[in-house]
């Protein structure tokens, strides 16, 4: 116990304050031979031991100097943070060997990655990094010698890699992104579609209402001009209901039954307010057995305004389904982001070492978010972002928010509507979505009942697994 | 059970971005961005988020203050009002009515401040009424005024976005105004260029295409020399300059006196890099001169925010979308304090009763006939001179509404020693300030959510405040207790039942707000004064066709030196300004956690080859002296500011900046010099 503790203790204090000081000394451990030398991170598990005079401790490993090397008591310890915030202070490469043995009882004690390390990989690649930087490399105990030689080939490796583009300074746009950034605006449309929709709205929530379907509907509500959230609570008052600009509601559910837990509440929801609610759901934020959603499908321009690959609800009480062609104009702005995906690393960091210069940490991509309803305080934890300056560490604080969001991410787009400097982070989000599916199949809020893919513990290493 | 969300105005910034406050049974439960907000476009910065977050404060004050014996008692409001009333008619009688001051303020909606000029003038029967302006833009009231005939800024938020050069000049836009400077970020990704101007390496100026760091307090030298190169080049807008403007030849004379050669020695800089703006910015078919109270909060005030008008106007960019000069507001409502006249010179609408030679007699017989009664004809003490009249004790009571010139006026020494020289201080605040520590009589406020009313934001924006919440505990709107106070003094014209009635008053008296009513500010549509009728659409930018004085107006402005340079016993500059996470002194965002956690400590910004030689650390507590006082500070070395030059915030109660600034005062104006004074630093013992 005790020994948990002063190791949990030693692990926090080194690691914390190894990767604090990480950018001062940076400067004075590069040594240039022939050009370029990689400078690597090595965290270095104390599950490899040295026997001395009979008893065992953490072995004995002397650093190239091109080498930092912080010391953990085991991989499950080590963040995925760690290694983004190693990354960000300027270092080429992170190397992490694992010791796998089997012990006495034929237990696996080597650590499998785990699933959420797939992302984290996919999500460096995203923002720029090349995905080889960080290696992860299995030994058994009796080969714990060999970590200089993985160190010298990895150094190797980094060397024909290139530097970490990191250090540099961005201050260009890469693309000019009007057209994408553009549709995000909000312009009053006069359409007599709109019209006719809000009618039969009116006409099926009166009728909830004389039925007693319902005490209450959250939806919008034009109050002095402006379109505000409400609850409305009679047929009378739906004369002012409004169908955009979109809110979402998924939180206003959540408060309202979080107060009143027996009212029967309805809302009226598009298709990101049901997958928002369905994700709350999912984690016992909303409760469905005391909600009524009203399907509505999404009016035209606005799915072209958010980039909405699915904008009918799995169950439509009003409006006709969205037609295929009614989706071109989503499909050429999709294509448009998969530009991205065909850029070099360096391209792709240089791009968003810009968008993300200009965050000024308002926090609202996390506020605005519908289904993020922790407060996601890693966030405002010193140890991962420092306090007080703007722009916030690049990549840290936005990769805390998209690791965090990975699973539960309906593509509603209302951090990127928040973003006081308009950063696409949209672009992030969608690329996510489809690792998501491809890796795991899983879709959020698409099922209230199916568990998240990342919900294993502790972070980047599993004990569960095979051991890779 | 109900739950409402009310569109209303987040209370820092001038930007004045749309808010919606969540409301269940009466209780505030959040705050998202307002999407039809033509400002903010459904985006906010981190104190918007936070808006709401300290009115349900348990440091609220609840109930009337009385000090007795030393000591605050709760008391009731008549007995609040009576205590007033006659202490008010006893000085009036006693020592004439201009023993009597009156502070409107920037926090406060436009209603209130009328209503507070409307009670200083008709009930108290002084001028004696200033704001807080005039420790920010005082200059640019009277510069601009004196070059186009009006001290508004020129143009509309949004037309920032549409000008391809935009020169940023004591103005830490992205901090200060962030909703602003994402207009300036969308500008630039469009292809403008961007130009600024700061002693510190401010955020904006890594999306600078040229930073220029100048030394503090050298900005009409700056200018002059950026100037010099455009006539040398012939770049300037001949076919402007002749047709719309007055005064070049004089101008001219002095600008040849500043080759950028002499000009960017006097600032510190390289005689390139003026070259290199001056081309660039005369080069762009729309430029946007943005500044702040970098410019203003000098010696030189308005000189500086005269070369910065005739920099406007001898590249043509006024009078045309996306062009002009962009004076930024600090406080909400900065503009509005000022339009509805809490300014000792003027009535509502800049209507002037009182020209240097001659009464305007119209113009008050205007104001007599609407509020029945003699009005004084005498100009009022400015704030600055306020405090000095309280030292010398000319000055006997004060009225102060939701301020706290303790913390943000210069030289807080000499503050606190006026204001306990005061026999009678009365203070509207929603929190205890380090000023109604002192008052003889405290009234707790309504907060902004707890009011209706209206507020016009910098770019002459009118927009309406709206009441989400009911007032907390025993408090009232300011614009209640002002209209209570008055009819307990006695007066007959201030049977308001609503702030909307206000507003239909000073909309009868103004011409500027003639055509505005609170129907129309029922839509998210913006109306920009003027707005002379009420199917007028407003007016985005001014100067169209004719300035609004006849012809701009070239001024001869030449360089003179701070009123405190720095000498062997105080070797360094400082300056003063504000963080993105907190607001002036802090009595609201230091209540908010959120903002509170990210910045909680002052700290001063040091250039490290200027710790190197006084053997100070990153982080070490350091003692700050200047000629009026001395603070207690930590340090932060950082090679963003420029050599022998230092910054501290003014937020922080504990670490004063003010207690070091120079209260010399910019002659017309009368703005104090708080962005450059004289200070060492000494290492704790």
């Amino acid at each position: 116990m005790v020994e948990q503790i002063l190791s949990k203790f030693l692990f926090n204090n080194r690691i914390t304050y190894l990767l604090i000081n990480l950018v001062f000394i940076s400067d004075v451990f590069m040594v240039k031979v022939n050009g370029f030398e990689p400078r690597i991170m090595v965290f270095l598990s104390d599950e490899f031991r040295d026997t001395v005079d009979g008893s065992t401790k953490p072995c004995f490993f002397r650093a190239p100097s091109n080498t930092l090397v912080t010391r953990v008591a085991s991989p499950l310890r080590i963040k995925n943070e760690h290694i983004v915030k190693a990354l960000a202070s300027g270092i080429d490469g992170v190397l992490i060997p694992v010791c796998s043995k089997t012990d006495g009882a034929g237990r696996v004690i080597g650590h499998s990655r785990s699933s959420k390390y797939r992302i984290f990989k996919r999500l460096l690649k995203h923002l720029g990094f090349e995905p080889e930087r960080v290696a992860v490399k299995w030994l058994q105990p009796e080969e714990q010698d060999n970590i200089d030689s993985l160190v010298n080939d990895f150094t190797e490796e980094l060397r024909n890699l290139g530097p970490n583009n990191i250090t540099r300074n961005f201050s260009e746009p890469v693309m000019n992104l009007d057209d994408i950034i553009k549709y995000r605006r909000w312009k009053p449309v006069d359409d007599h579609d709109i019209g006719k929709l809000l009618e039969d709205v009116k006409e099926f929530i009166t009728s909830m209402f004389k039925q007693g379907e319902v005490d209450g509907v959250v939806g919008l509500k034009n109050e002095c001009g402006h379109v505000v959230p409400s609850l409305f609570r009679s047929a009378p008052e739906l004369k002012n209901l409004e169908l955009a600009p979109k809110y979402m509601l998924a939180k206003d559910v959540r408060a309202i039954q979080k107060q009143y837990p027996d009212l029967k509440l309805g809302v009226l929801a598009y298709a990101c307010d049901h997958r928002a609610i369905l994700d709350l759901a999912r984690r016992k934020q909303v409760n469905l057995d005391k909600l009524r959603m009203i399907g509505l499908t999404c009016l035209p321009y606005k799915t072209g305004a958010c980039v909405c690959t699915h904008p009918d609800p799995p169950k439509i009480d009003i409006g006709s389904p969205t037609e295929k062609n009614d989706l071109s104009a989503v499909d050429s702005l999709i294509a448009r982001f998969r530009e991205l995906g065909s850029w070099s690393a360096e391209k792709r960091l240089e791009f968003w070492s810009y968008q993300f210069s200009k965050c000024i940490k308002c926090y609202g991509c996390r506020d605005a978010c519908p289904t993020c309803t922790c407060g996601l305080r890693k966030l405002e934890n010193e140890k991962w972002v420092g306090r007080g300056r703007i722009p916030p560490e690049f990549p840290t604080f936005h990769f805390i928010r998209l690791m965090h969001m990975a699973d539960k991410c309906v593509g509603c787009g209302e951090c990127e509507a928040a973003c006081p400097v308009d950063i696409p982070l949209m672009l992030l989000h969608l690329m996510v979505a489809e690792d998501m599916r491809e890796l795991f199949d899983y879709e959020a809020g698409c099922e209230a009942a199916m568990a998240s893919p990342l919900k294993q513990t502790p972070d980047i290493f599993t004990t569960e697994g095979d051991g890779t | 059970m109900s739950f409402k969300s009310v569109p209303t105005i987040c209370p820092y910034c001038a930007a004045g971005c749309g808010i919606i406050i969540k409301v269940i049974d009466g209780r505030i439960a959040g705050v998202v961005p307002d999407k039809t907000s033509p400002v903010n476009e459904g985006k906010l910065c981190i104190k918007g988020w936070n808006a709401a977050v300290f009115v349900e404060h348990e440091d609220r004050l609840k109930t009337p203050l009385v000090r007795i014996n030393g000591k605050f008692e709760s008391t009731d409001w008549d007995s609040a009002f009576d205590l007033i009333s006659k202490k008010y008619a006893e000085l009036q009688k006693v020592h004439g009515p201009t023993s009597i001051a009156v502070m409107g303020s920037g926090k406060c909606t436009n209603e209130e401040n009328y209503l507070m000029m409307k009670f200083a003038r008709a009930v108290l029967g002084t001028n004696n009424i200033d704001h807080c302006s005039r420790l920010c833009h005082a200059s640019t009231v009277t510069g601009l005024g004196y070059s186009f005939g009006n001290g508004a800024m020129t143009n509309s938020i949004p037309e920032l976005e549409e000008s391809d050069c935009i020169f940023i000049i004591g103005s830490n836009t992205m901090e200060q105004h962030p909703l602003i400077a994402r207009r300036i970020l969308k500008a630039k990704e469009n292809g403008a260029k961007i130009i600024v101007v700061d002693p510190r390496f401010i955020p904006m100026a890594r999306f600078a295409d040229i930073y220029i760091q100048s030394k503090p307090g050298t900005d009409v030298p700056l200018l002059n020399g950026i100037m010099n190169v455009i006539l040398k080049e012939g770049l300037e807008d001949k076919n402007f300059i002749d047709t719309r403007t007055e005064g070049f030849a004089d101008f001219v004379e002095i600008i040849e006196q500043y080759p950028p050669e002499l000009a960017a020695k006097i600032a510190g800089v390289e005689p390139g890099s003026l070259v290199d703006a001056a081309r660039m910015f005369a080069g762009a078919k729309r430029g946007n001169i943005v500044y702040c109270v970098g410019i203003t909060q000098h010696t030189t005030g308005v000189d500086n925010v005269q070369s910065i008008a005739n920099l406007a106007m001898l590249t043509g960019n006024i009078g045309r979308w996306g062009t002009g000069v962009s004076p930024l507001r600090g406080q909400i409502n900065l503009q509005g304090a000022c339009d509805v006249g809490a300014l000792p010179n003027v009535y509502s609408g800049y209507q002037e009763f009182c020209e240097i030679d001659v009464d305007n007699d119209e113009v008050r017989e205007k104001f007599e006939a609407a509020w029945g009664g003699k009005l004084n004809t005498a100009p009022g003490l400015t704030n600055i001179e306020m405090m000095n009249a309280a030292s010398d004790g000319s000055l006997r009571a004060l009225h102060i509404l939701g301020g706290n010139p303790r913390l943000t006026d210069p030289d807080m020494n000499h503050v606190k020693k006026a204001i306990d020289n005061l026999e009678f201080l009365v203070v509207h605040d929603i929190f205890m300030s380090e000023t109604a520590e002192l008052a003889d009589v405290v009234l707790p406020a309504a907060s902004f959510a707890e009011k209706d009313g209206t507020l016009t934001l910098t770019d002459r924006r009118v927009v309406r405040l709206r009441k989400a919440i009911e007032p907390i505990g025993n408090t009232k709107a300011d614009w209640q207790i002002i209209c209570e106070l008055a009819r307990c003094m006695g007066a007959n014209s201030f049977n308001y039942t609503s702030p909307e009635q206000v507003f239909d008053e000073i909309a009868e008296l103004t011409p500027i707000y003639h055509g505005i009513n609170y129907g129309r500010l029922d839509s998210p549509e913006p109306i920009h004064w003027p707005c002379p009728a009420p199917n007028h659409p407003g007016t985005p930018y001014l100067h169209k066709n004719e300035f609004i004085r006849g012809k701009g107006n070239f001024s001869t402005t030449g360089y003179l030196e701070a009123a405190e340079l720095p000498d062997d016993d105080y070797p360094l500059i400082l300056t003063t300004g504000r963080l993105i996470f907190q607001y002036h002194t802090g009595s609201s965002t230091r209540r908010s956690p959120k903002l509170e956690q990210e910045a909680p400590e002052a700290e001063i910004e040091v250039h490290p080859d200027d710790a190197k030689g006084l053997g100070i650390k990153n982080g070490e507590i350091v003692s700050v002296k200047s000629r009026r006082g001395e603070i207690e500070i930590k340090t932060r070395l950082t090679t963003g500011i420029k050599q022998g030059v230092v910054f501290v915030p003014f937020h922080y109660g504990e670490s004063p900046a003010n207690a070091l600034t120079n209260f010399a005062m910019d002659p017309a104006a009368k703005i104090p010099e708080l962005k450059v004074c004289a200070v060492r630093i000494e290492k704790m013992k």
